[in-house]
């Protein structure tokens, strides 16, 4: 699977929301639309966490090096 | 003509006596003074007073006088208690009060001197300098010099003095004094008298053209107002406004201000004065390079802390900033999740809740259906029962038919004697007519009037 951006997941994943909230969707399509969902969460949930431990990282190294 | 004679002594003695009783008092005369040097050393002084013409400046007249030496002091000390302000000397506009005298050994005219009114003089050369003045300014001649820039750190000193002269040493050891390395080139000057202008203006020519020079200098010690009137001169002032350099003047007088002060770009009382004004130039060029030392390094000090400081602050924005967006996001996250989690499990919810529903609506509709047509069946029935034929034949009633089978509807279809079939409710009969009896009108109720009824 290609690397999908964080604002390109999250804008996809407020897409389903909305269609699921505003229930228009099909049932046909649901299933398939959360397994999306599903997905784009864990991708944007893993992009966060790496991101976090990147910066703690480099502001680590920013400490270290003010020191 | 009498042949009496006199000799000269006589007649000179007798001319005396008719020119003193012709002046019997003291008078009081204006000229310019001349040859008074020619005394020098003598007791007694003998000089000259001379009447120029105005425009062409030659001699209109001119007579000798003499100072004896016994009046000579009182003259001194008038001229010490106005102010110092000159003495007696070549060229000076003075007023004597004088009586007119002859001196019989020389046949000669001459006034002696018995008093002086200094100021006359001093009112001459006033009144001559302002003139001079006013002039100089309307041409502008004065404004020249004070337009040049002084130089930051002026060192290097063209200076016009006599190298004799207390002036100079005053201002040599002034400047040396504060410890700059100054260079003094000098022009030895003559500072007084009839030469002193020129001089002085052959010292700027010969100082402008000197490399390296930073100012001019024109100095000397104080004196008397006639001693200092040199330096209230046209030519210097011109030459002054002509030079390149800025020329400082320094010319020791308390009373007054020279005309070349004016024509200056800067002047002081004193050489003193004026070195001290030099000196501090340095001195002050120093002071303002040590602050701007100072400004510089304590300006760029601040500057780093600041920095320091601001990209500390950033750092600390930049982890709070990144740990609450990352918050956010996964707040967001997690509200999403709990959305899927939760969302479509509740719409399946509603989704069954509504086939539910559907079903119930629709099983209710096919029933109501049923029921309708049901309904609407029984009562075709009951009316397709009520028309039925045996029906009405239950009731009562009969059909009658002629032996070829058609109905009878009339009394006027039938005759004695012809047989006849009547079906009833259950069965057929078969009769012949015996007799036949016509009824009276009958009128159907909706129905088109009818003559008889059958059976």
């Amino acid at each position: 699977m290609p690397e999908v951006k964080y604002s390109k997941a999250m804008k996809r994943l407020e897409e389903i929301v909305a269609k699921i909230e505003s229930e228009e969707i099909d049932v046909d399509e649901l299933s398939a639309q959360v397994k999306e969902a599903v997905t784009l969460i864990k991708t944007c949930k893993d992009k966060i966490e790496k991101a976090e431990l990147d910066i703690k990282k480099v502001v680590d190294n920013l400490d270290a090096a003010a020191q | 003509m009498s042949k009496e004679f006199l000799t000269v002594s006589q007649l000179n003695v007798l001319i005396k006596d008719v020119l003193n009783m012709g002046f019997p008092q003291a008078l009081w005369v204006c000229g310019e003074v001349q040859q008074y040097n020619r005394s020098k050393g003598k007791k007694h002084v003998f000089f000259q007073l001379v009447e120029k013409d105005p425009v062409t400046h030659d001699v209109k007249a001119c007579i000798d006088l003499v100072i004896w030496e016994g009046r000579r002091s009182y003259i001194e000390s008038v001229l010490k208690k106005s102010e110092n302000a000159f003495e007696l000397k070549d060229d000076i506009e003075v007023k004597f009060a004088c009586r007119v005298d002859f001196y019989p050994p020389h046949g000669k005219v001459r006034l002696t001197v018995e008093d002086i009114d200094p100021t006359y003089t001093l009112g001459k050369i006033a009144q001559e300098k302002q003139r001079l003045i006013a002039l100089l300014k309307e041409k502008g001649i004065l404004d020249k010099n004070k337009q040049l820039a002084l130089p930051l750190v002026p060192l290097n000193v063209g200076l016009i003095t006599s190298d004799d002269s207390a002036a100079y040493n005053d201002f040599c050891s002034e400047l040396k004094k504060s410890g700059f390395a100054f260079e003094v080139s000098l022009r030895n000057t003559i500072m007084q008298g009839k030469s002193c202008e020129a001089d002085v203006c052959r010292g700027l020519d010969i100082l402008s053209r000197k490399k390296d020079l930073d100012v001019i200098v024109i100095t000397r010690g104080g004196g008397s107002i006639s001693d200092l009137s040199c330096f209230d001169s046209r030519l210097i002032a011109e030459k002054i406004a002509a030079m390149a350099l800025p020329v400082l003047s320094g010319i020791g007088h308390e009373i007054d201000v020279s005309v070349t002060d004016l024509a200056a770009h800067t002047f002081a009382k004193t050489p003193t004065a004026i070195a001290q004004f030099i000196v501090n130039q340095v001195a002050e060029f120093l002071q303002s390079l040590d602050e701007k030392r100072e400004r510089i390094v304590s300006t760029s000090q601040d500057m780093i802390a600041d920095e320091k400081q601001t990209l500390k602050d950033r750092a600390v924005d930049l982890q709070s900033g990144t740990t609450r967006f990352l918050k956010d996001h996964n707040a967001k996250m997690i509200r999403l999740m709990e959305f899927i989690k939760q969302r479509p499990a509740l719409m399946m919810k509603t989704f069954s809740q509504r086939i539910e529903e559907q079903r119930k609506i629709f099983q209710k509709t096919v029933h109501q259906r049923f029921q309708k047509d049901k309904t609407n069946l029984e009562g075709l029935e009951k009316l397709i029962g009520a028309f039925h034929p045996a029906s009405t034949l239950k009731r009562g009633f009969s059909i009658t038919r002629r032996e070829d089978g058609k109905i009878l509807k009339d009394f006027t279809q039938i005759k004695l004697n012809d047989t006849i079939l009547t079906e009833v409710f259950r069965g057929e009969i078969q009769s012949r007519v015996t007799s036949m009896t016509d009824s009276p009108k009958v009128v159907i109720p909706g129905g088109p009037a009818q003559k008889r009824d059958g059976k």
